[in-house]
């Protein structure tokens, strides 16, 4: 079963997020296309990320996600099965309105995932033309947008007895320069009592906490899983696939790039480049982020009504 | 014998060809896997320094920081990055005032000039480095050669660094593509002939006035320079084209007056105590 994804306008980096992780459930089924009428908006690029591409990624089916443009949009391209329509604010209305159109003629079930601000004004047209859109749909989605966050993104890093990757983090915690750290609050998982007791010298509970045994309910709610490369890559692989980041430290692969095709990001051992990663995985750097649970819900939300919509 | 580059035609360019004598430098006693320290100046750049010193290659032994006054947590935050690091403090403002301290307190036998905003990839510097170990003297940063680029570059400051590399080409019959780059690399013994005596941004034009004012072997770099990551630039436009225009002036007079050190006048002063035949 063909999927497809239509992202009309030029995208925060949160609905990059959002509509990867969609794409990625939807490979489940079948190949998957991503059309973009715009790159996704990138204020900054660094140095060792991938451009714009005609690869998104590798699913967890191992499985690409390819990436298409306006053509595809606009309906050259091959019959799909499904087509997903993401409105988000500040997206293009006519190109919305005008691929669910196309989508419908070539007999696709369409549907709508509706991440606007129902808190943001729009013109009587964006307005006008959304409605129509979500009209022209087999089914809306509607995945209502929180306030801007404004908590801090979590880190949970995994150390087990690695005493020094453990230091590694901590001191990546202190490393950080005061305008960049109120953004972000670590806990480390460590099994080393002389970490503990370094971190409650020197750091503030509110910002760097230790836990002794791994804690589920935290590794679900963390937006960034850091660990050491080695045994417990498939942790950071797994929080990817899930709708946070992950992080690993010291893989071979970092002096050349910065993030694997499968959404992963690979650093070197040294302070700098992990604060390189949190930033780029999940830092203001981007503009505004949404935590990693409110993304794996309403991508479930949406993958759940895509399935439904396919069987009926 | 002219220096003949070992890297392919297309990424390294030498802009000034000059006939290798023996013993002016010392090149023979220069190592082939020499140490290399990195300068950088900062004002207000702690947010930025973990991106540019994050992609730097192992071979890297010194990381110098110049700050310049930041009233900011830079120097806090510069010594936590790596163990490496050297903090020099300078009271005086100014980016050629922060890099002579830097090249004082540098002990590498390469040193390599690297801006703290993050919008330069540290990864190249082993580019340099190649260059420089092929025979090179100074390897200068270029955005335009095949292989660079510019994402931050407007059009504005595009054309006037146009104009003022054609201007330093037509005065120093040199070959440069990009004048106003900060990503610069050298061996620390051509220190002698490039006296760095400016205060602000136009230090990389006096540098690359008076390396080729020298008759030092020059190569161009391919680089790609990426955004500014936090915060705004200290450079100003108009401002510092104009002071870099004043520069050129001032030392295209000094060169016709032949003020300017070079490597022959060195090798005068060298003849009576160098022992070419035991270099060689």
């Amino acid at each position: 079963m063909r999927s497809m994804i239509i992202v009309p306008g030029r995208a925060p980096a949160w609905v990059r997020d959002q509509v990867r992780l969609a794409a990625d459930g939807l490979t489940d089924d079948g190949l998957v296309l991503v059309a973009q009428s715009d790159a996704f908006e990138a204020p900054v690029h660094l140095p060792g990320t991938l451009g714009a591409s005609t690869l998104l990624g590798v699913s967890r089916t191992g499985f690409p996600i390819w990436t298409g443009r306006r053509l595809a949009i606009w309906g050259m391209r091959r019959r799909q099965d499904r087509t997903v329509v993401v409105l988000f604010d500040g997206a293009r209305p006519v190109t919305a309105l005008g691929a669910a159109l196309v989508a419908r003629v070539r007999r696709e079930r369409v549907t709508v995932n509706d991440l606007r601000s129902p808190e943001r004004r729009q013109s009587a047209w964006s307005r006008l033309l959304g409605r129509a859109t979500c009209a022209v749909a087999h089914e809306r989605v509607a995945s209502p947008r929180p306030q801007p966050d404004v908590r801090r993104a979590l880190v949970y890093a995994i150390c087990n007895h690695d005493r020094a990757f453990a230091e590694l983090v901590v001191k990546t915690a202190t490393a950080m320069s005061a305008e960049t750290a109120v953004g972000w609050r670590f806990v480390i998982q460590s099994d080393d009592a002389a970490v503990t007791s370094v971190v409650s010298e020197s750091l503030g509970s509110d910002f760097v906490s230790v836990e002794g045994s791994p804690q589920v309910d935290i590794l679900h709610a963390c937006d960034v899983v850091v660990v050491a490369h080695g045994p417990h890559d498939d942790l950071a692989e797994e929080a990817a696939r899930e709708g946070a980041a992950g992080v690993i430290v010291g893989h071979p692969i970092a002096d050349r790039m910065t993030r694997r095709l499968d959404g992963v990001f690979v650093t070197r051992h040294d302070v700098s480049s992990v604060i390189v990663a949190l930033e780029s995985a999940r830092g203001r750097l981007y503009g505004e982020m949404r935590p990693a649970p409110e993304i794996r819900r309403d991508a479930e939300a949406l993958l759940a009504s895509v399935r439904g919509l396919a069987l009926a | 014998m002219f220096i003949q580059s070992s890297t392919p035609k297309s990424t390294l360019r030498p802009v000034v060809a000059t006939r290798i004598e023996p013993g002016l430098l010392a090149r023979q006693l220069r190592p082939r896997n020499p140490t290399v320290s990195v300068i950088v100046p900062t004002l207000n750049e702690a947010r930025n320094l973990p991106y540019a010193l994050s992609r730097l290659p192992r071979c890297v032994t010194e990381v110098i920081i110049v700050d310049g006054r930041s009233t900011d947590d830079t120097v806090e935050v510069a010594g936590r990055l790596r163990d490496d690091i050297r903090i020099v403090e300078e009271p005086r403002k100014g980016k050629g005032i922060a890099l002579k301290r830097g090249f004082e307190a540098a002990s590498g036998d390469i040193v390599v000039m690297l801006d703290a905003d993050g919008s330069a990839d540290a990864a190249e510097i082993q580019m340099f480095i190649e260059a420089l170990v092929a025979g090179a003297d100074f390897a200068k940063g270029s955005r335009f050669l095949a292989g660079g680029g510019s994402v931050d570059l407007t059009a504005i400051r595009k054309c006037g660094n146009r104009c003022l590399t054609g201007a330093v080409n037509l005065v120093c019959q040199t070959r440069y593509t990009d004048l106003c780059y900060g990503y610069n690399a050298f061996w620390r013994d051509c220190l002698e002939f490039v006296p760095v005596d400016v205060p602000g941004f136009e230090v990389e034009t006096r540098l690359n006035m008076l390396v080729a004012a020298a008759g030092l072997n020059v190569v161009e770099v391919p680089s790609h320079e990426f955004c500014r990551v936090h915060g705004a630039s200290n450079l100003h436009a108009l401002k510092d084209g104009l002071r870099v225009l004043r520069t050129i002036i001032r030392t295209w007079r000094q060169i016709r007056r032949g003020e300017c050190r070079t490597v022959r006048s060195r090798q005068v002063e060298l003849e009576p105590t160098v022992d070419v035949e035991a270099i060689a």
